[in-house]
């Protein structure tokens, strides 16, 4: 059972806010650091931002020296670090809960489909000593905006929120009384489509808006059904954005981008079942909330 | 009565506070009660209506000044962009736009940082 973050009922304090953004993991990091001191919350923004860029190095299917990349070459998982070992206990325990509808390990459908502006030679990842390719994709990122808020606020902060890519992992003092507001952006375009506000809690975003292409005549998205190992195409499509509010990001986007393979009436139940709450969008840019949703707006 | 008491009784006569001196008492404390509160709600006025200020500018020198921006081993590169926030609800902003450079440069304080509906964050599918 993932349990559903805290509402907000929290108001800021008199604080010290710090905020950076920078690139990470083929998007953007926004990192908030809210202290006391101005000192502590520049510290605990650094060790957030440098948690983030290691995290990166060490999970990035594009760069051949990472983790992912030699367990792609076939190394063995217990070689990695402990992070590393924790991303793949998720892609497992995520496979599991999603009944299958999430599964990392469709690095070769990824890159059959052409999605494969990388470093990673498909021919090396399929003839690897083990079977095994991963791509951590959007795991990787709620993961690593989960841990590095868990190290901001051991070194001090009272507050922290990670955005890596739009998976957001939000913690502690908010920014402003009301708590930490998060706003949906559109599938479509920049239009916002919905505003929730956190305490203690995460929300992800997965949809087909951002890396579609076209491939041998059909139009294709980064999003691979594991049932049929093929790209999902969108305009078949009832739903093309599901965000979902979870008590971590790698658990929203887990269940975000299962709501995008599974669809309208199965992606509600599958929410339901896990007492999430999440917003559907449909192609025609009508939404669809689940049951736990209005908790959170 | 003695004279003197006649004398004194007549002067009493004479002034019309001594006569009610209870009475002129309660009517001074009043007055005195009315000014005071209307003194004070003047000052409670004034002091509402006089603008808050909504963009100071101090100028941080970085380069003397460690504090303005986050230590760490010289291996470690700074944020693209970094805002700094002292705030009761977000009273105040250092804006630093510029790229991460060991060079000294100056950054520029605001007040206030944002308006109150400015989300914390943004969550969308482009990733």
């Amino acid at each position: 059972m993932v349990a559903p973050p805290s509402q907000s009922s929290t108001c800021a304090d008199s604080s010290v806010v710090v905020r950076s953004t920078f690139p990470a993991m083929g998007n953007t990091a926004m990192i908030t650091s809210i202290a006391h001191s101005r000192d502590i919350a520049s510290r605990a923004l650094l060790v957030g931002t440098e948690r983030v860029q290691m995290l990166e190095s060490s999970w990035s299917r594009f760069l051949p020296d990472s983790e992912v990349s030699k367990f792609n070459e076939g190394r063995q998982l217990n070689n990695f670090s402990a992070d590393t070992q924790l991303l793949f206990e998720h892609m497992a325990q995520a496979t599991a809960r999603t009944g299958g509808l999430f599964d990392a390990r469709i690095l070769p459908e990824v890159l059959k489909i052409g999605y494969d502006s990388s470093l990673v030679d498909a021919r090396r990842a399929s003839g690897a000593s083990h079977s095994l390719a991963v791509d951590p994709g959007g795991i990787g990122k709620g993961l690593a905006a989960d841990l590095a808020v868990s190290s901001m606020l051991e070194h001090g902060c009272t507050g922290a929120l990670v955005s890596v890519g739009g998976d957001i992992r939000c913690c502690g003092t908010p920014d402003r009384d009301e708590g930490w507001i998060i706003e949906l952006q559109s599938a479509h375009d920049e239009t916002i489509i919905g505003r929730v506000t956190l305490d203690d809690g995460a929300i992800a975003t997965s949809g087909f808006g951002a890396k579609r292409w076209a491939c041998l005549g059909a139009h294709r998205t980064h999003i691979v059904d594991p049932s049929t190992h093929a790209s999902i195409d969108s305009r078949q499509r009832e739903v093309v954005q599901a965000t979902v509010v979870a008590s971590t990001a790698a658990w929203a986007e887990v269940y975000a981008t299962a709501c995008l393979v599974a669809d309208m009436p199965a992606a509600l139940a599958l929410l339901d079942r896990a007492g999430l709450a999440g917003l559907l969008q449909r192609h025609d840019g009508s939404t669809f909330a689940s049951t736990n949703w209005s908790r959170y707006t | 009565m003695t004279t003197t008491e006649d004398r004194l009784h007549s002067l009493a006569q004479r002034r019309p506070r001594d006569r009610f001196p209870a009475r002129s008492a309660r009517i001074l404390a009043t007055g005195l009660s009315v000014a005071s509160i209307l003194g004070l709600a003047s000052a409670i006025r004034a002091a509402s209506l006089t603008p808050a200020p909504i963009h100071t500018t101090t100028e941080l020198d970085i380069a003397t000044n460690p504090m303005s921006r986050p230590q760490s081993s010289a291996s470690s590169t700074l944020p693209e962009s970094t805002v700094v926030a002292n705030t009761s609800r977000v009273a105040a902003v250092i804006v630093d736009p510029a790229p991460a450079v060991a060079a000294p440069r100056r950054v520029t304080l605001e007040t206030p940082v944002a308006a109150v509906s400015e989300p914390s964050a943004t969550t969308s599918g482009s990733k």
